[in-house]
């Protein structure tokens, strides 16, 4: 019996210990991912203890536009509405199809699953937020048409509701648990194929044989096909993209279906019999090959929505009742087939003969096209063809024959239709090299019988010389130079734009040329004449540019151009010195010489000149080996510490605080270091190496923790109400009620940036990034990576719907205008990537190559003006390499372009690279990162436990003083951004940071007593049946 | 007698799944994704003691052998201490590639992982089980 009892306790002194370890080793989990913990279940781990009695204007720097959560739902509601009026792009509209009579409102058939289940965001990226029980709830394109008082076909609604048909459009991703299921369409995984999911027609008459009768009495048929986009998730081009098993005659991914052309003719059959109209609705963020739609007479409108967000279909809705004018223009080209174009030949996955997953060395993309991508492409190859030079007409890339452009393109950059009639009159250009700035003013009248506005789109042709040819500096023949856009005019009424153009974005980079640092590389404009010119598109532009050249449609042109809309300027001599130093006041040079793949491996890759299309067109860079010096350095180990035992300054009592730099702008006053003294080293190692989701506190200073937020459509991670201070002592202006029936809302309402930018409208991108910040003040949330703005190199990237455009000046314009908003409520406003993340394949060591001069006037000028201009607060960096560099790891780009040359002052994190050694801390550090994506406990303990092989510890970077002047950098860099951001919103001088015990720190540690009691209580109990 | 059956067999069944998750652990330290984080010592001592420990235990367990009651009361602490250091290490890879880094490579990379961590609090959980009972009939 005593045998009996002794094993009892045993066994449970054993579920004891076991409880105890368990409860034990919690906390330290529950320690390591504090902030993580507190961001998901709304707790907080630490508070801010001001000493004195301030004021709420003292505690309060900015303050909402709105008085309640109510007023900021709508106006996220109402600028989602107008962003959709103002970015839906009228492509095709024949015979004034649209906007529909108040009569054909009431008779209107969806067609397409995409009809009623539509995609308004991206699964991962840019989402958009399912808001219910809210003061502002979603809408999708049904429920739109419906509140706008549209009649739907009900026997259509029902058959796409039904179960059978839901069976075949269901779309099944796989995640770590399983599968999930989506009945909108999904985007391609990376490496995916592209599966149709439309229902056939066939399907269709087996689901209700009385589908095809009901449009009589509808007869204004409405069909919605897309392409869906996502982060990680990619399009392969060509029929290699498409599910072979699908067997639909679909060329390429983006291309259409059997299903979607059978539809479409369903459709014009039925309109032949009934008299009504087809409208094809575009709900994709890739352009789409839709030549055949475009021809095909039975279908009499296009009309280009994008993914529209939470509300953007409310807009659609308004184009088609007429209660909004179109006004959108494309941000990209619509070709005929993408997979020809320049870029698409080396896309992919395109290994290394010698990859090594160990250290991420994967891909290599050689980006062999050069400048030419999208419409720099397109139109600069139709320019030479007219104007008979560099080749343009050889049959390689093109559909078949002799290139030709109107074989080529369906839709042209910056095209769109109205429903009015414009005309636009370039009055003048006055070009003032001293202030690098270029002014035109535009007169715009409205012809037409509809009001409206007009986008003003300032187009430049920049000479292409021999000294370009010799020097192997490339040219687009036309190119978006600034743009603006029209108050709504009535009919008849004209009103008269001015652009003020910053030269900056017409200067070519020559890698040859001298500079002013006595090194090579430039900025420089060549001599000659440049042409300036507006017009509806890229292609009218150029058409334009060409006839002011003497040209004509003899010469091949589609169209006749206006040379009368044409000003001229002349540059006497090539100049290298306007440009030659930035505007932070440093002097430029090459910085992306190794970006260039024949660095490396001289003589492997011919890059694309205009000079010589046929035998330059980029051929596919496969099966490249590295050399054992890229290698090397694909290692992720380039930085070595160094043992020179410089002093450097560290746990000062300067007796200052964060809080006494709160709005401190000037980076340059001295109070910045001293505040950065009072710091211990290991602070600094900890929060370089753990940033994560929020940038943790730093007690030596007071530093706060501010939360971060991934949006590109808007606050995406946490509700309204998750961080929303709700106490009403606290003298917050921007205080919720704990019942806020707007406390579940989620900010992430946006359309997707291809639609913000088709707006053409600054002033609708900086009242979008002005809501932002409102939305912030009241979420409590000061840090939004919220400026993605990488350029579109091809349309394949699934993820290009988060990113603006084709053009880097769109791109860095509107996002310069959305960065501006959210800057004037203290948002730490941030730009994502900091660069070349343009494919989700293989994204984690992805290498792509290419000139200085593609990447100058590609993707870096994408997030120029977002940066030196907007003075954005926070860059992330990217995931892939930079040549053969991390990309945080390259000294050129980030400490040289990004902080030299920009001038960039702020917080730069690193994307989610979970790899400690691709992660190249030190590297990344040294370039003036401010912190990594990695999450862990706050001591050096964990450091050293996450980062197993780095010794980022005291004793080793304790020796090297120019790593410790890096990190202080850094810090100040990072605290810098803090204290001119609403993360400072409740503190003033002197006030201190304490550690609150949470609930489940409470819980935990009545765990650990209890658990040891009883283990204890059973361990006696133990010994005593032993004895007995 | 069949009570002690029971026991050594709970207690070989034990060793097998924490065998299994030190191995997986191992085997998923190596994988592409997870291998910058390297081997912890912690995880792989624990389990290592424990294992031993069980080992122990079935050999050498006897009821008049009191000092070996130490053994099935040890092992279960540190297997669980095993299995939530693993779990702590894994969360940010996890976050990772349930999100940004869904692909097949990292989701086969992360499945050993996840078999490790089962296995192990599978085995603590047995271990403490183990502890109710002998493996040896007291003579």
């Amino acid at each position: 019996m005593g045998n009996n009892k002794s094993k009892v306790w045993r066994g449970l002194t054993a579920t004891g210990a076991m409880l105890l370890a368990a409860s034990v080793t919690a906390s330290t989990i529950v320690t390591a991912h504090r902030t993580d913990i507190d961001k998901m279940i709304g707790t907080q781990s630490t508070q801010i203890v001001n000493e004195t009695n301030a004021s709420p204007e003292e505690l309060y720097t900015y303050s909402s536009d709105y008085s309640s959560t109510t007023e900021l739902v709508q106006a996220m509601q109402d600028i989602g509405t107008r962003m959709s009026q103002e970015g839906s792009v009228l492509l095709k509209n024949n015979n004034a199809a649209l906007p529909l009579s108040a009569e054909e409102l009431g008779k209107v058939s969806l067609l397409g699953f995409q009809s009623y289940f539509p995609n308004k965001g991206a699964i991962l990226g840019p989402t958009a937020a399912e808001n219910h029980g809210t003061e502002a709830d979603t809408v999708d394109l049904v429920g739109a048409l419906e509140a706008r008082g549209f009649t739907l076909n009900a026997t259509l609604k029902d058959m796409y509701n039904s179960d059978a048909l839901k069976s075949i459009f269901k779309s099944e991703v796989a995640t770590w648990t399983g599968t999930a299921e989506y009945l909108n369409l999904t985007a391609p995984s990376v490496g995916g194929v592209y599966k149709d999911k439309e229902p056939s027609v066939a399907e269709l008459d087996s689901a209700n044989a009385g589908w095809r009768d009901s449009l009589n009495a509808s007869n204004v048929m409405i069909i919605t096909i897309g392409r869906a986009g996502s982060e990680n998730a990619d399009y392969t081009p060509g029929e290699a993209g498409v599910d072979p098993a699908d067997g639909l005659n679909q060329t390429d991914p983006l291309g259409l279906s059997d299903d979607e052309r059978n539809l479409i003719a369903a459709a014009v059959e039925a309109k032949a019999a009934n008299g009504g109209k087809v409208i094809i609705l575009l709900n994709n963020g890739n352009p789409m090959e839709i030549q055949e739609i475009a021809d095909n007479d039975g279908v009499d409108a296009i009309l280009q929505v994008g993914t529209p967000g939470s509300y953007g279909f409310y807009g659609v809705a308004d184009i088609l009742s007429g209660a909004a004018n179109p006004s959108g223009h494309l941000t990209d080209t619509y070709a005929v087939k993408n997979s020809l174009s320049p870029a698409a030949q080396n896309y992919g996955d395109l290994q290394w003969t010698n990859a090594n997953p160990a250290i991420s060395m994967n891909d290599a993309i050689v980006e062999a096209e050069s400048i030419y991508t999208g419409y720099r492409y397109y139109e600069t190859r139709y320019a030479d063809f007219v104007l008979d030079q560099g080749a343009a007409d050889s049959e390689v890339g093109s559909t078949g024959g002799a290139w030709m452009y109107q074989n080529e393109v369906t839709y042209p950059f910056g095209y769109g239709l109205s429903y009015t009639t414009f005309d636009q009159k370039i009055n003048d250009v006055k070009v003032d090299l001293a202030a690098k700035t270029a002014t035109a003013t535009v007169t715009v009248t409205n012809t037409g019988n509809v009001a409206g506005k007009d986008a003003v789109q300032l187009y430049v042709s920049a000479p292409y010389t021999q000294y370009d040819i010799e020097h192997g500096v490339e040219k687009s023949a036309i190119q978006l130079l600034d743009f603006g856009k029209t108050q709504i005019l009535e009919p008849g009424q004209s009103e008269t734009v001015t652009i003020t153009a910053d030269l900056q974005y017409l200067a070519s980079w020559d890698s040859t040329a001298d500079n002013a640092a006595g090194t090579k590389g430039n900025y420089i404009l060549d001599a000659g004449d440049y042409y300036f010119t507006v017009g509806n598109g890229a292609h009218e532009a150029v058409n334009n540019v060409l006839a002011a050249q003497g040209r004509t449609v003899d010469n091949g042109m589609t169209a006749a151009g206006d040379a009368g809309n044409v000003q001229v300027w002349n540059l006497a001599a090539l100049d290298n010195q306007t440009f030659a130093t930035s505007k932070s006041g440093v002097n430029v040079e090459n910085q992306l010489a190794d970006m260039d793949i024949n660095y490396w491996m001289p003589g492997t890759a011919v890059y694309l000149t205009r000079s010589d299309w046929a035998n330059t067109f980029p051929k596919t860079y496969r099966d490249l080996t590295a050399t054992d010096e890229m290698v090397a350095i694909m290692d992720n180990d380039v930085y070595q510490y160094q043992t020179d035992g410089g002093e450097v300054t560290w746990n000062a009592d300067n007796g200052l605080t964060l809080a006494d730099l709160k709005g401190v702008s000037d980076f340059d006053d001295p109070r910045w270091d001293q505040l950065i003294d009072q710091m211990d080293l290991s602070e600094a190692l900890i929060r370089t190496a753990f940033g994560g989701t929020s940038t943790k506190t730093i007690p030596s200073i007071s530093s706060p923790e501010a939360i971060q937020n991934d949006g590109p459509t808007g606050y995406a991670n946490y509700p309204l109400g998750q961080y929303a201070n709700k106490n009403k002592d606290s003298g917050d202006p921007c205080v919720i009620d704990a019942n806020d029936p707007n406390a579940g809302f989620m900010g992430n309402t946006m359309a997707n940036n291809i639609v913000v930018a088709q707006t053409f409208n600054k002033d609708l991108a900086l009242e979008w990034g002005k809501t932002v910040g409102n939305y912030s003040l009241w979420s409590n949330c000061a840090i939004l990576w919220g400026i993605s703005a990488n350029l579109h190199r091809l349309p394949y990237c699934a993820r290009n719907l988060e990113y603006y455009s084709e053009d880097p000046v769109l791109s860095s314009f509107m996002g310069a205008e959305v960065c501006k908003g959210e800057l004037q409520y203290g948002v730490i406003a941030s730009v994502k990537h900091f660069c070349f993340n343009d494919t989700e394949m293989n994204r984690t060591g992805v290498a792509p190559f290419m000139t200085e001069q593609k990447a100058r006037e590609g993707d870096i000028r994408a997030q120029q003006s977002i940066i030196e201009d907007a003075k954005c607060l926070g860059v992330m960096t990217a995931y892939n390499r930079v040549g053969c560099y991390t990309d945080n790891a390259h000294t050129g780009l980030i400490k040289n372009i990004l902080h030299g040359e920009f001038g960039f002052r702020g917080l730069i994190s690193e994307d989610f690279i979970m790899d400690p050694v691709y992660a190249s801390l030190k590297e990344a550090v040294m370039n003036g990162i401010t912190m990594s994506c990695n999450t862990g406990d706050n001591n050096l303990a964990a450091v050293a436990a996450y980062y197993p092989n780095l010794n980022w510890n005291v004793e080793t970077v304790g020796k090297d003083s120019e790593l410790q002047k890096a990190l202080k950098y850094a810090m100040k860099k990072q605290n810098y951004a803090l204290a001119n951001s609403n993360a400072m919103d409740g503190l003033v001088p002197g006030a201190h940071l304490e550690t609150v015990k949470t609930w489940y720190d409470k819980l935990i540690m009545g765990l650990e007593i209890a658990f040891g009691l009883i283990t204890l209580l059973c361990a006696v109990m133990y010994f005593r049946s032993k004895k007995a | 007698m069949k009570r002690a059956l029971f026991g050594s067999i709970m207690t070989v069944i034990t060793i097998v799944a924490a065998v299994v998750g030190l191995i997986n652990y191992i085997t998923n330290s190596n994988t592409t994704y997870f291998a910058g984080l390297g081997k912890d010592p912690v995880v792989i001592g624990c389990a290592a003691v424990a294992i031993a420990a069980l080992a122990l235990w079935l050999v050498l367990g006897n009821p008049k052998a009191a000092w070996t009651d130490i053994l099935p009361v040890a092992a279960p602490a540190l297997l669980i201490v095993t299995a939530l250091t693993l779990v702590n290490s894994r969360i940010n890879g996890v976050a990772a590639i349930m999100t940004f880094e869904n692909n097949a490579q990292n989701m086969a990379d992360l499945q050993s992982a996840i078999v490790a961590i089962a296995a192990l609090v599978a085995a603590a959980v047995l271990a403490a089980l183990n502890a109710f009972f002998d493996v040896k009939k007291e003579a």
